[in-house]
């Protein structure tokens, strides 16, 4: 979560900084990130059955749009299937006003996450399998190429839908609004 | 009515308070969504202001009335950057921000207030009572008053030549922030960051200013990040942040810019443990990509002059050739988020240190463990150093240049979408499969 909402102003800090500063910020920032992962328990990930098992089009299901006489979209019928519209004016809607904040700054994060990368398609985000095994055997974790297995079930899946599922994801556990909890909102 | 303006009319140890925040946030720079109004602005700046509001007393010199040569005024907020003892940190101007950003209307914000003042604004909580700054000078060693360095009690006013004195102390959190609102007013916010984030002076032994920034789960960082999102047009376009600072002085982004340093100073420095001594292998580092991208720029430019003295057939042969071997993209040269100019790509680091039993599930940090990010730190973090994993992450030249200003590619956009996808596949790809999405907030 931290590292989400601090990766969002790495573009805000760099420009400010000359090139050594950089460096160290990036390095920084990413040695962290990966404690941070083991500090968690290291866990896989799991591209096609988590992540892709998500839904591409979450929908506010308190929400229906209606454009008048023309057109009326409720969007219950479509939190299952396809799109009607795109489903960033839920998502970031509805965390402008969601009470955790710590929500509305990761559904901030995912949203410009996704205005840069959203348009990745499934392939362009691969793994170095082959320097992986090499350093793999030259650290002796394993002592044969054959045991290596990726901890990314399914890389070749991952696509820009990868933001707008997270942000979907977040909106499924910590509730579209808090009125059940918290009675501010 | 301005902060000396206010300052000059106060009467001896009396207390003034007067609005800090006379103009709204600036857009963000990063996402501005539309829905940012005169009146969201205005309602956000309100808030803002009630939360920043400055106090300025006139202090009495506690030790040694007799000098009064340096009047000291105290101008601060009115919380304190933690709003607990265990240093939670007080987020109020974030969930502000990042809500006007995502265009909340004006009637939210008096709703995000009730909610924060609630949860973590108090102005009773003793962090939150100001402090008497005084002299260092003036304060005697044998005689010091009985609440020195105790929050609301006398301590010691904060420069240059003290500023490493108190570090981690939550009492000092007051004297940083007038320090470091004063030294970006003077110096700029590059500047200042320099200083006292990344220089040598500010990473030597137990200073460790860069292990503090990312410390407390990188909420300096965040902190700073929201004060230049909010501020950095001006300071990029104008290019004298000294002008500007003075310029915006009245804004809410350079209190956040000091007050995120000061939170900085505030903050532990275990994070020092997994970061080299000398920071030298932080630095950028020669890349054949690189050393390609400047032939491939020279070539260009070496045929772009011939060809001027050249007939146009000649030219546009030329040209061909030139596209088929993309010389003329000089700017990004096929290096991504998946194939970096040198080193291992950050998620197949992930990859590598997933084959590794010594850092597996329950090895290094056991679920039993109860503060899991110190296990990591302990356990973890000399494995990682040791097994050189950090290292396989290459930093080149090209990757910390300024992306391509029309096409947003190459410069460091590579690395950042790296760290991008980690973030985004920690949060979303981790939970186990068919199970309700679990997902930590705390780390």
């Amino acid at each position: 979560m931290h590292v989400n909402n601090s990766v969002l102003f790495l573009p805000a800090i760099l420009p400010h900084l000359n090139a050594a500063d950089r460096a160290k910020v990036l390095q920084v920032e990413m040695r962290v990130a990966v404690l941070l992962w083991i500090a968690r328990g290291r866990p896989s990930f799991y591209i096609k059955s988590t992540l892709e098992a998500s839904t591409e089009y979450p929908y506010n299901p308190n929400a229906k749009v209606d454009f008048g006489e023309t057109a009326v979209i409720d969007r219950k019928q479509f939190t299952s299937g396809s799109g009607g519209d795109s489903p960033w004016y839920d998502l970031v809607g509805a965390a402008s006003v969601h009470s955790e904040e710590h929500h509305t700054k990761a559904v901030r994060s995912l949203a410009y996450f996704s205005q840069h990368f959203g348009q990745r398609v499934k392939g362009s985000i691969s793994l170095q399998t082959e320097e992986i095994k090499r350093e793999m055997l030259r650290l002796q974790l394993k002592k044969d190429a054959g045991e290596y297995k990726s901890i990314f079930e399914s890389i070749e899946e991952l696509d820009g839908t990868a933001f707008v599922r997270t942000a979907g994801q977040l909106f499924e556990t910590q509730g579209w609004t808090r009125t059940d909890t918290d009675n501010l909102w | 009515m301005s902060a000396n303006q206010a300052s000059s009319g106060a009467a001896a140890d009396g207390k003034v308070q007067v609005s800090s925040i006379a103009k709204p946030p600036s857009r963000s720079v990063l996402a501005p969504f539309p829905g940012f109004t005169p009146a969201s602005g205005e309602a956000a700046r309100r808030v803002l202001d009630d939360n920043h509001k400055v106090e300025i007393k006139l202090l009495t010199y506690a030790a040694s009335p007799a000098d009064r040569s340096l009047p000291t005024y105290l101008c601060s907020q009115r919380f304190h950057i933690f709003f607990n003892k265990q240093g939670f940190h007080n987020h109020f101007s974030h969930h502000v921000l990042a809500s006007l950003a995502l265009g909340l209307p004006a009637s939210g914000f008096d709703k995000i207030y009730e909610k924060e003042k609630k949860d973590m604004l108090d102005e009773s909580f003793e962090y939150n009572s100001k402090p008497e700054l005084v002299d260092p000078k003036s304060l005697s060693s044998d005689k010091k008053p009985e609440n020195y360095g105790k929050h609301g009690g006398v301590v010691e006013r904060i420069d240059e030549s003290n500023w490493t004195k108190h570090l981690g102390d939550h009492a000092y959190y007051w004297p940083y922030l007038v320090f470091f609102e004063d030294y970006i007013k003077k110096h700029g916010v590059n500047a200042a960051l320099e200083k006292f984030v990344f220089s040598e002076e500010a990473n030597a032994k137990d200073v460790d200013s860069l292990a503090r920034f990312v410390g407390g789960v990188l909420h300096p960082l965040i902190h700073v990040g929201y004060g230049l999102d909010f501020n950095m047009p001006a300071i990029v376009a104008e290019g004298e942040p000294i002008s500007c600072s003075f310029r915006k002085a009245e804004h809410a982004d350079d209190r956040l810019l000091s007050a995120g340093l000061a939170m900085s100073m505030l903050t532990e420095n275990n994070w020092r443990r997994i970061f080299p001594t000398d920071m030298k292998d932080l630095a950028p580092v020669s890349s054949v990509g690189g050393l390609v991208a400047s032939a491939r720029s020279a070539a260009a430019q070496a045929v772009n002059q011939i060809s001027q003295a050249l007939p146009s057939s000649v030219v546009e042969q030329a040209s061909q050739r030139l596209g088929a071997l993309h010389l003329g993209d000089a700017e990004h040269t096929g290096a991504s988020a998946s194939k970096p100019y040198a080193g291992l790509s950050l998620l197949s680091i992930l990859d590598l240190i997933g084959q590794d039993d010594e850092l597996a599930p329950n090895a290094a940090v056991k679920a039993s463990d109860k503060v899991k990010m110190r296990s990591g730190l302990q356990n973890a973090g000399p494995i990682l150093l040791k097994k050189g994993y950090f290292d396989l992450w290459k930093l080149t030249e090209e990757d910390v240049k300024d992306p391509n200003e029309g096409t947003k590619e190459g410069g460091w956009m590579d690395k950042w979408e790296e760290l991008v996808w980690l973030s985004v596949l920690t949060l979303g790809a981790t939970s186990k499969p068919n199970r309700k999405p679990k997902h930590d907030f705390f780390l």
